[in-house]
């Protein structure tokens, strides 16, 4: 165990599986407590469960966070089960591939509320937490979608939007001293990545990348734990790609 | 900790511009870290006192003076760097040089020079680091200190800015050729770092303007430039390739520049220092 971010308390949404879970593993392995927060409670009780067997500490705190006043308690609840919150990673996020004509306002609502109304709700909440501590640092998971992508026009918007909700929550908040920054991963290999027709897309995407392979949830941990720490003390309001050198960011 | 167990033990890295500022920050940095440090400047005894400082401190470096404009030098070094060891790991291609000064005046020769140094001088490191690490075999990282001025725009500095995004550019197309032998390639883009380079555009109120607009309220250092580079140069970031971070403490987000003028009132070369320009609240001086 290593301890980059020892005495650190951290929230981490969509936690249960994929990048959220390998973050919250990562963030526990670096010494921080952490708060494990997904829709689906059996798949954050697992990810707590393997995260105590390895000796590092975390709770349970499941819930939709489209529900604003429900993210708010989970951000009270977080709090107060681990004494105090450092760290935010709002990597909760979900995607309809769909043709721009097919796309509903149903659609649209429920993707823009998780991946953008949500992350501003719960950093709302956590505000007070991360200034106490002095060292707050807020993660929003993006997507290299930042910079275009296709057939997904809600998450397109909604990770645009989450990227400049980084930019001025690092203008804003920099005082207090919470940085906020952004991740956006490439094609890595996790469930919301390969389905369908994508599974297809994706063979002939890893051809097209330099490093000629998908990503793994632990590359984007890597870049969250680096983040989070004091390591990343001067650097606030950025975009980190971690993408192979997928896209020309 | 014990040297074998660091994140580079046995790691080879070259720092060029070590001497001083941001390059012997991440020398000092990597050698902390396990690597074996090769620290190349224009400035040989600087580079030899930055190594001399690793080495008390238990780590290990080696200098070497080199002008990366000169070919024949740049060859001496690598010489000496595939004599002495047998894999590249890390290059952290940080030399650079600036002169600011406004587009009308720019003297043919200050340009030339800031893209000899920058630009040629620092594609003849990166190719030379690239074809050792690619005969290796072992991969590599190699960071490229560019600049936020490689992509924010700022009044005379034409010369710098352009040299910096010349390399933003570079390292780009490094990642995407270098894949295949799985060295990365990256850009760290330091904001307005405290260096000798910027100490004469830091005097009296200017320290205090740029403090202030700094969403963080204070000035880069050194340290955490090299904490960006470090972090580039590891295992933890295996799968980030072509980026370019700022570090910047959020400035690209708010950030006016060096020097302005009142674009008001026309053909006027006067420009003025930001802070002299606009009145700001500091508590610190005013």
């Amino acid at each position: 165990m290593t301890t980059l971010l020892e005495g650190r308390a951290a929230l981490i949404t969509g936690a249960g599986r994929g990048i959220g879970a390998a973050i919250a593993t990562r963030l526990a392995t670096e010494g921080a407590r952490v708060a494990v927060n997904d829709l689906d409670e059996e798949a954050a009780t697992a990810t707590v469960d393997r995260i105590r067997s390895a000796g590092g500490q975390a709770i349970v705190v499941p819930g939709d966070i489209a529900d604003a006043d429900k993210a708010r308690e989970i951000v009270a609840v977080a709090a107060e089960g681990l004494a105090g919150l450092d760290i935010l990673v709002n990597n909760a996020g979900l995607v309809y591939r769909l043709p721009f004509r097919e796309f509903t306002e149903r659609h649209w609502d429920r993707v823009l509320s998780v991946n953008l109304k949500a992350p501003f709700v719960l950093s709302q909440a956590a505000v007070d937490h991360l200034a106490a501590g002095g060292h707050g640092a807020i993660i929003n998971i993006c997507s290299v979608a930042v910079i275009g992508f296709f057939r997904q026009i809600a998450y397109d918007a909604s990770k645009g939007g989450l990227l400049s909700l980084t930019r001025s929550l690092a203008v804003e908040l920099g005082r207090e001293g919470i940085r906020a920054n952004a991740i956006a991963p490439g094609f890595i290999d996790t469930d919301i990545g390969q389905t369908g027709d994508l599974d297809r897309i994706g063979q002939k995407t890893v051809a097209t990348l330099p490093l000629a392979r998908m990503g793994q949830p632990d590359d984007i941990a890597g870049a969250a734990a680096w983040l989070a720490s004091d390591q990343a003390g001067y650097v606030t309001g950025q975009v980190m790609f971690v993408d192979g050198g997928w896209v020309r960011n | 900790m014990d040297n074998s167990t660091k994140p580079l033990a046995d790691r080879v890295a070259l720092v060029t511009g070590g001497a001083s500022g941001i390059g012997a920050a991440a020398a000092r940095r990597l050698a902390s870290d396990g690597a074996h440090v090769v620290i190349a400047d224009l400035d040989g005894a600087g580079a030899l006192t930055t190594a001399k400082k690793i080495a008390e401190a238990g780590g290990a470096a080696w200098s070497f003076e080199c002008d990366q404009t000169k070919p024949d030098q740049v060859d001496a070094l690598f010489d000496r760097l595939v004599e002495e060891h047998d894999r590249l790991d890390i290059c952290v291609a940080n030399a650079g040089w600036g002169r600011f000064g406004t587009f009308l005046e720019m003297p043919r020769r200050v340009w030339e020079r800031t893209f000899e140094v920058n630009v040629t001088g620092t594609f003849a490191v990166c190719q030379e680091a690239a074809r050792r690490m690619a005969t290796a075999g072992n991969g590599g990282s190699i960071v490229v200190t560019s600049s936020s001025g490689a992509i924010e725009p700022v009044a005379l500095f034409s010369a710098y800015c352009s040299a910096k995004a010349a390399l933003n550019m570079m390292v780009k197309i490094m990642a995407y050729e270098l894949g295949q032998y799985d060295i990365r390639a990256n850009a760290v883009m330091p904001g307005v770092t405290e260096t000798s380079m910027t100490n004469s555009l830091l005097a009296g109120d200017s320290r205090g303007y740029n403090e202030a607009e700094s969403p963080l309220g204070r000035l880069g250092r050194p340290e955490d430039v090299a904490d960006a580079i470090a972090y580039l140069a590891s295992a933890d970031s295996a799968y980030v390739n072509g980026a370019a971070l700022l570090v910047d403490g959020g400035g690209s987000a708010y950030s006016p520049g060096w020097f302005g003028t009142d674009f008001r009132v026309r053909n006027n070369s006067g420009w003025t220092p930001r802070h002299q320009q606009f009145r700001f609240q500091d508590h610190g001086t005013r």
